[in-house]
């Protein structure tokens, strides 16, 4: 469980984050929407470390983020930031294999750590990209590499059902459409196993389709959260995106719904 | 690259290669000593235990006095800078990181020019080495002094600059370079020998005793560093990520530019500043094993102790008259490659 208390947050004399409230539960994925510079990337660092709450409080299980340890939080948290800056040659399987970092030396057979690299090859289909020199992938295929280096993290051994966090700052980008339909799908089949999943995203239609609860932030305020179902429409996306949409309803399955986002929408002039 | 599973072999060959190059540069010279008297030498007492016939004493002194001090001093110096630069490297995340282009070693340089410039010790020939402890200590302090420097000026909201670390490179370059001047000005005639040899970079100018004392030391910063892979592999990601795994990269970087700074400031100290060692041995170790630094730390120091080792025999060897610099040769060597190595980012960048 991940609960922030008022929570702010600034830089310089710019205030990226203001009075943030939340309570999330792990089992769930939340999507975090919200127009550029609206402060979810801030959200993100603050939850994952990088940054510390000029005021507030965040707790992870119960415990205030600074009591805990950084490496016994590694071991339960993975993240992943929205720019990496690897530079040197490093093979496929070192990067994800570095993934394993917070449990001793790499590849120890007590934590598993083979079983976690090969799983987490496999499921980004990475297998055969194994020994290419990571510098040399495409974008889409870079930014594979590093979520498997996350999902390697937080693995679980068969049978262990005790709860992981995964903190992801835009994981879709340079992803192809398939690509960004199987990780969404990932990503909700994760949660179910008493995992927080909490990611940014730009695409309503994905948060419809995938997503269980919906953060909106703009302008460094929590300006909507609650179920997809019950805060996701189109008064919503005109409102802090400044589109217009359509929302379709699927015809067999009242429940699923997308968007039409109108081509000719233009933002209102107040 | 060769194969993952021969990178544990190379490393055995490396420290092979090094001991057996220590032991041809011991019986090589002006003055050759046969492996057998060599042996003798070195096992001192035990050696009559063995077998062995008595050492000549004329050779036991050249090698104890002379050469052992040299070639000891050219492993360690060579090792250190090697690993220094591979650490800097990771940490600066750029190859281009070398400890006398970014003016580690200057920054050295600085350190032990103000203790003979304080000391006025560097007025007579004798007196430069006379307070060789308190040289390799300040010496260290300013190398790590610039290092540091260095690493806050060229980082910019967590990324490094590498115009602005080259360009800091030049800055403590140029300070030291005015310093050494100011000494050259001042200095008798056998001084200046002195200062433009160790300016230059020579294994044979420090005494032996500050060369036997320095050796714990060496030995103690190459180890502390050599276990500092894991922590390098995981920076090499990125701050952030490093911090999502568990390493908070603050005092890791701060660990690391201590120990490498010493490492450098150290061999400074004794030798004077060679430039290139750490640019050029890290570089071919990562062609060979990745950028790995379970392998290329302990590659890098290895390989750099054994190129050393070899560039000596050669400063020693290659004129009958006198002895080269070893500074000199090494920038022979250096300065091509490292247009090179700038040559190929640039290919990669465009």
């Amino acid at each position: 469980m991940i609960e922030a208390r008022q929570i702010s947050f600034s830089a310089g004399k710019q205030t990226l984050l203001e009075a943030v409230n939340f309570r999330l539960e792990p089992g769930r994925f939340y999507g975090l929407l919200g127009p550029n510079g609206s402060g979810k990337s801030t959200l993100l660092r603050l939850l994952s470390s990088e940054l510390k709450p000029r005021t507030g409080s965040l707790s992870f299980n119960e415990c205030e983020l600074q009591n805990w340890h950084l490496p016994d939080l590694a071991r339960i948290r993975g993240a992943l930031p929205q720019r990496a800056e690897l530079s040197f040659d490093y093979t496929v399987e070192e990067v994800v294999t570095l993934g394993r970092s917070p449990f001793g030396e790499a590849g120890n057979e007590i934590v598993n750590g083979p079983l976690a690299i090969e799983s987490a090859l496999e499921t980004f289909e990475l297998k055969s990209l194994r020994s290419r020199s990571y510098l040399k992938l495409s974008g889409g295929e870079q930014q594979r590499v590093q979520l498997a280096r996350v999902f390697a993290q937080v693995w679980r051994a068969p049978g262990d059902t005790s709860t992981r966090f995964l903190l992801l700052d835009e994981p879709t980008t340079g992803l192809d459409l398939s690509h960004q339909q199987s990780l969404l799908r990932l990503l909700r089949e994760t949660a179910r196993q008493n995992t927080l999943v909490l990611a940014a995203l730009h695409d309503p239609n994905q948060v419809a389709a995938h997503a269980d609860e919906l953060l909106v932030l703009c302008g460094g305020k929590l300006v909507a959260q609650g179920s997809v179902e019950s805060v996701l429409d189109a008064a919503l996306l005109e409102q802090y995106f400044c589109v217009k949409a359509e929302t379709l309803r699927d015809a067999k399955n009242g429940k699923s719904f997308s968007f039409h986002i109108r081509p000719d929408s233009e933002p209102e002039v107040d | 690259m060769i194969p993952k599973q021969y990178r544990a072999f190379l490393i055995l060959v490396l420290a092979l290669a090094a001991l057996a190059s220590g032991f041809l540069a011991l019986s090589i010279g002006s003055i050759a000593i046969a492996p057998s008297e060599l042996l003798s030498i070195c096992l001192g007492p035990l050696a009559s235990f063995f077998g062995l016939s008595e050492p000549d004493p004329g050779h036991s002194s050249i090698i104890l006095h002379l050469r052992l001090p040299r070639i000891l001093l050219a492993l360690l110096t060579g090792g250190g800078l090697a690993l220094a630069g591979a650490t800097l490297q990771g940490l600066f995340r750029n190859p281009l990181a070398d400890p006398a282009l970014i003016g580690v070693s200057s920054g050295g340089a600085v350190g032990a020019g103000l203790v003979l410039l304080l000391g006025s010790s560097f007025t007579t020939a004798s007196a430069f080495w006379s307070s060789p402890y308190s040289l390799m200590l300040m010496a260290m302090l300013g190398s790590i002094a610039s290092t540091y420097l260095v690493y806050r000026l060229s980082k910019t909201s967590g990324r490094i600059h590498v115009p602005t670390m080259l360009l800091c490179g030049i800055a403590v370059n140029a300070f030291g370079g005015a310093l050494v001047g100011v000494m050259l000005f001042c200095a008798d005639l056998d001084t200046l020998r002195e200062i433009t040899f160790w300016s230059m970079g020579s294994f044979s100018r420090a005494p032996h005793t500050a060369v036997f004392a320095a050796t714990p030391i060496f030995l103690l910063l190459l180890f502390l560093l050599l276990r500092q892979s894991k922590p390098l592999n995981v920076l090499l990601l990125g701050n952030a990520e490093a911090l999502h795994l568990g390493f908070d990269p603050h005092p890791i970087q701060r660990r690391l530019i201590l120990l490498s700074g010493a490492l450098v400031g150290l061999s400074v100290a004794l030798c004077g500043s060679i430039a290139f060692v750490g640019l050029v041995t890290p570089h071919l170790i990562r062609l060979l094993v990745g950028p790995n630094h379970r392998y290329l730390l302990p590659g890098s120091t290895l390989a750099g102790a054994l190129l050393m080792v070899l560039v000596d025999l050669l400063a020693n060897n290659l004129l009958t008259e006198a002895n080269i610099p070893i500074g000199i040769l090494t920038a022979f060597i250096g300065a091509p490659f490292f247009l090179y190595l700038l040559f190929r980012a640039r290919k990669l960048y465009d």
